[in-house]
């Protein structure tokens, strides 16, 4: 018996993902997923955002990590919602564990989710989670042809953040390669070369969020 | 079944949907899946074969032979309308060099067939 499908592979993560997306845009609330290699330096970017933003606007962190509850610990000081996801050794968060992570949030009281994904360039750019965007965070250590190696993520993402750029003079990384590379892939967004550690930077990443809060028409 | 790897999370859905269909109209074997994939997915072929083999063992696809249509990343660009296929990443139109590009094919993951008794 021959039966066709056509059944995309991933459906049941969209279904949920596509859930996820119209629930939080009935409430005006904006939702990033920031996804990059482990290491790169997306916790650190939370806690600058969150301290920038503290009392400024209601934010929720979802924090996904294999094991500990570390990163989540390091985000307690900045006043918002955190909540952690373990995922016991899966590689990605997925849009059933956000609609959970969504239970355990007072969503009346938010109007920016960031997702700090599971450390992985691969996975999470094929898992939507329900988000408005995604960051795909770089970092200059990692080298600077990185995003020709992970097309798919600096493709679907809405920006490219490069952290650690104070640690250029140390290495070979070239600016001017990267910046290329990134050309090449998706020509048409912004990047944002900050360091987390000299705050170099930071204010384009903070003026991006608000103009995307902006544009949502995110109620106050 | 928490699975790691890019490869096994994909297999994940696709058990699922395999262990589903069959239910439903009582196939006992499953022979042949048939799948389209788009490029764009950094999916590596023998992985997939080793990921899916491994995964089936046991189940009612144990064996089934994987069938996979690869599709290439095709673009149309927003400013000259030209449709170019996207080579080694490089999403710039050849034909008039703008970022503006649709992704026409190459992001496509799902199964196109089961065939069992």
């Amino acid at each position: 018996m021959d039966i066709v499908l056509m059944k995309n592979v991933l459906d049941r993560n969209q279904n949920k993902a596509d859930e996820n997306r119209l629930r939080l845009s009935e409430r005006g609330i904006l939702m990033i997923n920031i996804i990059s290699s482990p290491g790169a330096g997306k916790t650190s970017l939370l806690e600058k955002t969150l301290a920038h933003f503290s009392g400024i606007l209601k934010i929720a962190v979802i924090e996904g990590d294999i094991a500990t509850d570390r990163d989540a610990r390091r985000l307690q000081p900045y006043n918002s919602q955190i909540i952690q996801i373990n995922t016991e050794g899966g590689c990605h968060l997925d849009s059933h564990s956000i609609a959970k992570a969504f239970e355990h949030l007072d969503l009346d009281k938010l109007q920016l989710i960031i997702v700090e994904n599971v450390g992985n360039l691969v996975c999470p750019a094929e898992f939507d989670l329900g988000e408005n965007h995604k960051i795909a965070v770089i970092s200059v250590p990692e080298g600077d042809d990185k995003p020709v190696k992970y097309p798919l993520l600096f493709r679907e993402s809405s920006a490219i953040i490069l952290n650690k750029t104070d640690l250029i003079p140390y290495t070979n990384f070239s600016l001017e390669q990267f910046r290329n590379y990134v050309r090449e892939l998706n020509g048409s967004i912004p990047v944002m070369e900050i360091s987390c550690t000299t705050g170099s930077g930071l204010s384009v990443w903070f003026d991006w969020i608000r103009a995307q809060i902006k544009e949502k028409g995110v109620p106050a | 079944m928490n699975l790691t790897m890019h490869e096994l999370a994909v297999i994940e859905g696709i058990i699922e949907t395999m262990t589903e269909v069959a239910a439903a109209n009582r196939l006992s074997r499953i022979s042949r899946l048939d799948l389209v994939i788009g490029k764009m997915h950094q999916l590596v072929p023998d992985m997939l074969e080793f990921s899916f083999e491994t995964c089936t063992q046991g189940t009612v696809a144990e064996k089934c032979k994987l069938v996979i249509d690869w599709r290439p990343v095709i673009v149309t660009c927003r400013d000259c309308s030209n449709r170019s296929e996207i080579i080694d990443s490089i999403f710039i139109c050849p034909h008039c060099g703008s970022f503006r590009l649709n992704t026409e094919s190459g992001k496509e993951l799902y199964i196109k067939s089961i065939t069992g008794e």
